[in-house]
């Protein structure tokens, strides 16, 4: 079965992290993604996650100094439906810019995923993502105290995020552009769609009650178990706390825990953590959670990622794949995200070699 | 200028984050969302404020006959399902995927859960916090031998919404093409796996060497952070020609032309006395004149913000990153606004209804009669007057 975007093609051009992530979104969905990349490579070439963000993707090399080059990148545009732009300057193709392109295609969808909308910054996407992570308050000091100063966090959070915010953009301009023909600029700064991110850090009225609304903040932590590991419960509402207390023998425990009076007394609730701690060293993590999840408890032991990717959910659930890349080998990698019960979408093949594709795309060109 | 989605009609049954930012991602771009909720379930006023937005809100009780009935009514006028429910619940309450395709051939459906329909856990009770713990990323950002820590912000719960959104989209356009609706999938296990795509990797050869830990600032000695005299600031000096623009500035002249910092390779097996002199040239400094100069030096560097000053950030505030309102409902209130711009067909930012507020409108919509309204308010499928105040 096709996916959603089979017969879409995509022109992916750009240097971003955030550029191959959305190039990776829609390829999994079925579109035909054309990276156009430097005859030097995408500098994200080496990057550990280049082959997982570029997989199912065709590469293609203009030398925008070779005469005739222009003509074919024209072509390519002519028969594109959406454009992926990184937003700097100066990198990759000539003639990139929004009003160069819909001269050739006024139906095109020209996404940019600048870091800042007056693009600064434009010319070191390498960079952008930590200059918009430490811009946007990601390693902002998060010990109580303040003593710690600021956590670098590795995972691209913002580029991520970006693409995620970009991909419905993009569809929904395809979904206009189906229904009326008219093609459109989106624009998504990295820094804005952090704005995204920040979403309820940012609601603000002058009465509003401080601190989430849990029913017991005793129960909405982190435990050490048994076997020096850690679980994460979520049971500060009434349908999770009964039958925890009731799962750990001390239904008798309701009335003290959800005394409003403990939110505001710091011995008390430590008395009652402590209770807890104790608890939760009676069993092992793994314990834990097959007692929670037969309650019905929101109870998760915290895994590294190497055992979440050998969990047999993660495998039979698709969240973790594996795949035959060209330069890795047979290696595992992200599963596709979202799930179509009709056009269910694929991982459509390994990330492409430099170029790899040069010649195909110029010959399917010339055919139509 | 119409939206995206003008005249898509969505019923968004999710609470808490991630469901409802599907939702809200749907009413951005022009959809008439209609947020459905049980009176009893209310949702705190913040959530509400962030996630509520451009939505309308019934309040209704689907397992009462009358409720369910107007359920399936608002069905035939529906484009799109939203649901977050655990797996099975919706099937019981009788607004599972079959039961309403039986209904409407078209629609397109959604389901939104911690760790997905199939597999070992798919039974699984969760919320974001659970995904993130099982997924690897509260081990990643607490350290190996620390107590787990959850990333900043609700990246997952917002990343997995719109995940859904887009979800939406590409089944409506498919939709356009064939006239026939699907069902689409998500969890907030598969986002977190995508965010976690950088790491999430295996093969031969690979090693694992990954930077983490809640005491981390950065990759390196050149792309850190690093504090100045009043607060901290990242540097990002680790590309081509960066060292002889990084080292142009006057507290680092003295470092060019050392031989242990002449090259990338040097750099690196000399990383810690690196990081030192550095961190000590910049100690005497502000962030403000550090970032300025190095970026006079073409050398890229930003202020580490945090979010008490991007609340109250006025040019997000002008550019409408940030939206402050006079709310009907609410009084004076300040949430986030849309942050893509689309030439043709902008998003909107919209503002939260009043819980419950739209109730009767909705039904009348539907052709319900003022006395069919009242008996629906006294067998208690309504509530007996129309917007809910919340806390």
């Amino acid at each position: 079965m096709p996916g959603a975007l089979e017969g879409c093609r995509v022109l992916e051009q750009g240097a971003s992290v955030a550029v191959s992530v959305l190039g990776m979104l829609l390829a999994d969905q079925g579109a035909e993604v054309v990276k156009v990349e430097p005859p030097t490579g995408d500098p994200l070439r080496g990057h550990p996650a280049f082959s997982v963000w570029n997989r199912g993707k065709m590469s293609v090399v203009l030398n925008s100094h070779a005469s005739g080059d222009d003509g074919f990148f024209t072509e390519l545009v002519r028969t594109s439906d959406v454009l992926i732009a990184d937003g700097a300057s100066g990198a990759g193709a000539p003639g990139i810019g929004y009003e160069d392109i819909v001269a050739t295609n006024a139906g095109i969808v020209y996404v940019s995923i600048p870091a800042f909308i007056d693009g600064s910054d434009h010319e070191a996407p390498a960079a952008w993502e930590t200059v918009v992570g430490a811009s946007t308050g990601v390693y902002a000091d998060r010990s109580s105290d303040e003593a710690d100063g600021p956590s670098f966090i590795a995972l691209p959070y913002v580029s991520i995020f970006a693409a995620f915010v970009a991909a419905p953009a993009v569809t929904a301009a395809l979904f206009h552009r189906a229904r009326t023909g008219e093609g459109q600029k989106v624009t998504v700064p990295l820094y804005d769609s952090m704005f995204t991110a920040m979403g309820a850090s940012l609601v603000d009225r002058p009465d509003l009650p401080s601190g989430p609304a849990v029913l017991s903040p005793v129960v909405e932590r982190f435990y050490l178990c048994k076997d020096g590991r850690w679980v994460n419960i979520n049971a500060g509402f009434e349908r999770a706390l009964r039958p925890l207390l009731d799962a750990i023998g001390h239904p008798d425990w309701y009335g003290p825990l959800t005394n409003p009076m403990l939110r505001d007394d710091a011995e008390q609730r430590r008395e009652w953590s402590g209770r807890f701690a104790s608890v939760w060293k009676e069993r092992t993590a793994v314990e834990w959670e097959d007692v929670m999840e037969r309650a019905g408890v929101p109870c998760t032991m915290c895994r590294t990622i190497e055992e979440w990717m050998d969990t047999a959910h993660a495998r039979e659930s698709e969240a973790v794949i594996g795949l035959d890349d060209p330069l890795h080998g047979p290696m595992r990698q992200v599963g596709v995200q979202v799930r179509l019960s009709e056009t269910p979408g694929r991982v459509r093949g390994p990330a492409p070699s430099l170029g790899e594709h040069t010649e195909v795309v110029i010959a399917s060109l010339s055919s139509r | 200028m119409p939206g995206a989605l003008d005249g898509i009609r969505v019923l968004d049954m999710c609470i808490i984050l991630a469901g409802p930012t599907c939702g809200r991602t749907l009413g951005e771009y022009g959809a008439d969302v209609i947020k459905i909720d049980p009176e009893h379930r209310r949702p705190g006023l913040t959530p509400w404020l962030e996630v509520g937005r451009a939505k309308r809100s019934i309040c209704l009780n689907i397992t009462k006959p009358g409720g369910i009935d107007a359920f399936y009514r608002l069905l035939d006028t529906a484009d799109v399902v939203l649901e977050g429910f655990r797996k099975g619940v919706a099937d019981r309450l009788g607004v599972g995927y079959q039961q309403l395709r039986e209904r409407n051939p078209g629609i397109v459906y959604v389901s939104i859960n911690a760790f997905g329909q199939e597999g070992p856990w798919a039974m699984r009770p969760g919320f974001d916090q659970n995904a993130q713990a099982a997924t690897g990323m509260q081990v990643r950002n607490g350290g190996r031998d620390g107590t787990p820590a959850p990333p900043p912000y609700t990246f997952n719960d917002y990343g997995t919404g719109l995940m859904a959104a887009y979800g939406v989209m590409l089944a409506l356009l498919e939709r356009e093409r064939t006239g026939v609706g699907q069902r689409i999938e998500t969890s907030l296990a598969f986002t977190a796996s995508t965010f976690s795509s950088a790491y999430m990797i295996d093969h031969e050869g690979h090693h694992r060497n990954e930077v983490e830990g809640p005491t981390a600032r950065g990759y390196s000695a050149l792309s850190r952070l690093y504090q100045a005299s009043d607060g901290w600031f990242f540097l990002s000096a680790d590309a081509e020609g960066d060292w002889d623009r990084v080292t142009d500035m006057a507290e680092l002249k003295h470092l060019k032309g050392r031989a242990e910092f002449a090259t990338d390779e040097a750099r690196a097996s000399h990383e810690d006395a690196l990081e030192t002199e550095l961190a000590a040239a910049f100690s005497g400094a502000t962030v403000d004149d550090l970032t300025s100069r190095l970026r006079a030096h073409r050398v890229v560097a930003a202020p580490n913000r945090e979010l008490s000053g991007l609340r109250r950030d006025a040019d997000a505030e002008r550019r409408g990153l940030i939206v402050s309102e006079e709310h009907e409902a609410f009084g004076a209130v300040r949430h986030a606004g849309v942050s893509p711009q689309l030439s043709r067909t902008p998003a909107i930012t919209g503002s939260s209804p009043a819980f419950g507020g739209d109730t009767e409108d909705v039904l009348r919509e539907l052709g319900y009669s003022t006395e069919e309204i009242q008996g629906l308010r006294a067998q208690g499928v309504i509530p007996v007057s129309d917007g809910t105040p919340l806390a």
